[in-house]
């Protein structure tokens, strides 16, 4: 009796499931993991033969499996249950938030971001010698963005924070090389110092990777600062939500509902008209935000219709018309260069992820006054 | 195609049941073949002729040899069996040692298997196939094809033409796949994250507790990989109604490293002590030549596994403790027979071991086992030399984080390393024994039933769920 139900249990079980899966219809897309999933492989002899098709199917059928979101919840909840506090790469802090694991070398991590700091500053160097050698008269400055683990270290789970690579010790080798490079010479922007002296606000998502507006409000006051420009104080902006349900990121990584981020706009009393140019002029839009994204996961989408290689910015009625900037930058940008219209009626953003032309031949092109490079650390070091 | 894969659990696996259950009783050996040779060629599909090269081979010496032995040609049976071995021997190390080529994955496991069977034609202990497909099932049957355990052929030769499915051989087999299952994917793939992590750091920097609790780790990885793939096999072999051997008994609770190897991947030991130890001589020319046959015996279990110097090593570092542990124990076991004859008395009492003598000896195997790893997992010599200096001599050069990385490795995982120990251990398996027993005796039988499946149903699911999410899923014993 026991062995007849052990049998025929199991079997419904595996035949459910299979034939389930088989008649499922496949995605391309998923929303909740924010990635393109593996698709069904070429089925070619070569492919056959070299075993590339086994290896795809493999993934494929993991990635195409029925109820795929579900059983990493399921996952995700049983790891939890257990006591973990890091699953999947993600640290499960205090607060309800949540942080990339970036191991120093020291702690296990593989060494790739100790063993870029270096070569990826003396890059960086380089390109700004060439940037000031075009833009004589502009301004060149450099924001490299700590993570969220760097700046809300406190609620990182109890023995971790000394495992993450240091963020604050590449920043300030990256400040003495810049300075030594540069001798005084205003390129640094220490966003670091501001966002510490803010950590107690909500200057970072709790389930995405990015900074939120406030964060990139804050940076910009260092950056204005540096550049002895006004700064439009917080209280003379409307601070409006857009999303009070985003689930970024770091929650895909663990598949089950997180405390919700909240994403906001802060908008000027009288906002300018605008005109947005998207690459070669593929699109064109009046707003820097792009409302269809808040329906979908990718939220963060929303500011600057997530990354596209190069954005043209005109903004009608700012004191300074004829200037105009180049940010070169990672996503972090996206919701801070929205503060720079203020000042220039040209922003062109770059994305060198995606953009394959010269940014110097750019820069003297469109004869550019300033030039800012903005990165959050991780991605710098990974990406630039 | 790997056991713990959505492609195994979900298509293979479910179409080769119904196409072996729906096949008539004489056609399941060609069903179990051909379907074994689709299970192989899925991920190998150039060397499943290599294989199906090695299969008519010994099919062909086998019957060679036989028909030789029947007429009395001794000579020429010899020669047909030094023939098949050398073809053998000749495809192993080329793939194996040569590498030149990609290694073909099974190609250790099945090599020794062919190997078995031209022998045991060779000493009568069997009769040759003359079946082409129950022989061709006996070398590739995709349950065991991959990763073992490596079955005598006169283990199987009643299995092949004669077995007979049941009911309660296929629920036992689900049982034992479905622990095998969780073993592989809960535990073995955890316990290797926390191996991945410790084994990044450089041996240089890292301290002696750091060195200890990887070393622990890797120890629960590869036992739970390859115990769980041994048990996924036994499963699925008793569903199709086979009865294969059981390759490991509890191996890290051994008292000593002949017990160790009693118990640890118990069906290579057992073919090399048939196939090699047995005839050198074994123990019965002599003391000085059962330390030799040690030697040689540990040696080729060693470079079995591959062809680094570090294999060389673990297989010797074991020749030396079981040389050791031989001298010992003809030692006290002359003085012991000795003074037994002296005083006349039964000296029975001294076999139970009081708790202390037990933990010296589990500490001092354990402790061999655990610096045995430290060569396997090592490829480079020099790296593995370095790691043993921290786990055994302090490390003043540990790096700062050190503390905190094994803090929150013994944190984040606490529950998890508290079941990799207990399940290393016969413990579980015992107490559900117990448990059921209780049940039974309470006739409420019905219980246990509901609770042993629903154990099974979160183990399978749970792992169902740990395959979707799989970003590491390695099998170690792949390589082999």
């Amino acid at each position: 009796m026991r062995n007849r139900l052990t049998v025929f249990l199991f079997g419904i079980l595996l035949f459910l499931f299979s034939v389930a899966d088989i008649f499922t219809s496949d995605c391309f897309f998923s929303q909740s993991e924010n990635r393109i999933l593996q698709q069904k492989p070429e089925f070619t002899m070569k492919n056959l033969l070299s075993g590339k098709y086994g290896k795809e199917y493999e993934d494929y059928s993991s990635d195409q499996f029925i109820g795929r979101d579900r059983w990493i919840g399921f996952k995700t909840r049983t790891e939890m249950t257990l006591g973990q506090v890091m699953i999947n790469g993600v640290y499960l802090g205090k607060e309800e938030s949540l942080f990339e694991q970036h191991l120093s070398k020291y702690a296990g991590g593989d060494g790739r971001l100790e063993e870029n700091a270096e070569r990826k500053l003396t890059k960086l160097v380089s390109d700004i010698k060439q940037y000031r050698s075009v833009c004589k008269d502009g301004e060149v400055r450099v924001m490299l963005v700590p993570s969220a683990y760097t700046i809300w270290e406190n609620r990182l789970p109890p023995y971790t924070a000394s495992l993450q690579f240091s963020e604050t010790d590449f920043l300030e080798e990256g400040r003495e090389q810049i300075e030594r490079s540069f001798p005084g010479e205003r390129i640094w922007v220490d966003v670091q110092a501001v966002l510490a002296e803010h950590a107690t606000e909500e200057v970072y998502y709790r389930t995405d990777h990015h900074w939120t507006t406030l964060g990139a409000y804050y940076g910009y006051t260092a950056w204005a600062d540096s550049m002895d420009m006004d700064v439009v104080l917080a209280e003379k902006l409307e601070q409006k939500t857009v999303s009070s349900d985003f689930q970024g990121t770091l929650q895909s990584k663990l598949n089950i509902p997180w405390e919700k981020d909240i994403i906001k706009v802060f908008l000027k009393p009288d906002e300018p008209m605008y005109e947005l140019i998207y690459d070669m002029g593929e699109k064109t839009s009046d707003s820097l935000y792009e409302e269809s994204y808040l329906n979908t996961k990718n939220q963060y989408g929303f500011f600057l219709d997530d990354n596209h290689g190069l954005i043209t910015i005109r903004t009608n009625g700012t004191k300074q018309q004829e200037r105009s900037i180049v940010v070169i930058k990672d996503s972090y940008a996206n919701c801070f260069v929205p503060f720079l219209t203020e000042y220039y009626g040209t922003v062109y953003v770059i994305d060198r992820r995606y953009y394959r032309g010269n940014v110097s031949e750019f820069l003297e092109e469109k004869q550019i006054q300033d030039v800012l490079v903005l990165y959050n650390v991780i991605q710098f070091l990974e990406n630039y | 195609m790997v056991f713990s894969s959505i492609p195994f659990l979900f298509r293979f696996l479910p179409i080769f049941l119904i196409m072996y259950f729906a096949a008539p009783r004489r056609m399941r050996n060609l069903v179990l073949f051909l379907g074994s040779l689709i299970f192989y060629a899925w991920g190998e599909p150039v060397y499943v002729f290599l294989m199906l090269f090695s299969t008519v081979s010994d099919y062909v010496h086998g019957i060679w040899i036989g028909k030789f032995k029947e007429q009395g040609k001794e000579k020429r049976a010899k020669a047909a069996l030094a023939s098949s071995i050398i073809i053998n021997l000749a495809m192993l190390c080329f793939f194996k040692y040569a590498e030149i080529l990609p290694l073909p994955v099974g190609i250790s496991f099945y090599t020794f298997q062919t190997m078995s069977y031209t022998i045991d034609v060779y000493r009568l202990e069997t009769k040759p196939q003359r079946n082409f497909v129950a022989f061709g099932v006996y070398v590739s049957m995709f349950p065991q094809l991959i990763a073992g355990p490596i079955i005598k052929y006169k283990q199987a030769a009643t299995g092949l033409t004669e077995r007979r499915e049941t009911f309660d051989q296929a629920a036992y087999g689900i049982r034992r796949f479905v622990v095998g299952l969780g073993k592989k994917v809960l535990l073995a793939n955890q316990a290797g994250l926390i191996w991945e992590q410790i084994s990044a750091i450089n041996p240089q920097a890292l301290s002696m507790s750091g060195a200890w609790l990887g070393m622990l780790a890797f120890a629960f990885q590869i036992y739970f990989d390859f115990s769980g793939y041994s048990d996924m096999a036994i499963g699925l072999g008793a569903m199709f109604g086979f009865t294969f051997p059981e390759n490991f008994h509890y191996p890290y609770l051994s008292l000593s490293i002949t017990q160790f190897w009693r118990r640890w991947h118990m069906t290579l030991g057992g073919w090399f002590r048939d196939y090699v130890y047995i005839p050198l001589g074994g123990s019965r020319r002599g003391l000085g030549r059962q330390l030799i046959n040690i030697l040689i015996v540990w040696l080729l279990t060693g470079i079995w596994h591959g062809a680094g110097w570090n294999f060389l090593v673990w297989g010797l570092w074991f020749a030396v403790f079981l040389v050791l542990e031989k001298f010992i124990y003809s030692c006290f076991h002359n003085r012991e027979n000795s003074s037994r004859k002296e005083n006349g008395q039964n000296t029975e009492h001294t076999k139970r071991k009081n708790p202390l003598t037990t933990v010296f000896l589990f500490t001092y195997s354990f402790t061999v086992v655990l610096a045995g790893w430290v060569f396997f997992s090592h490829e480079n010599i020099v790296d593995a030399l370095a790691y043993l200096k921290v786990m055994f001599f302090w490390n003043r050069n540990a790096v700062q984080t050190m503390k905190e990385t094994i803090y929150f490795l013994l944190y984040n995982y606490r529950v998890l390393l508290f079941v990799l120990l207990i399940g290393a251990t016969p413990f579980p398996a015992k107490a559900a024994e117990k448990i059921k027993i209780m049940f039974e005796k309470k006739r409420a039988g019905a219980v246990w039933t509901i609770l042993e499946l629903l154990f099974l149903m979160g183990v399978f699911l749970l792992s169902t769920a740990f395959i979707v999410d799989a970003s590491y899923n390695p099998f170690l014993y792949f390589r082999f």
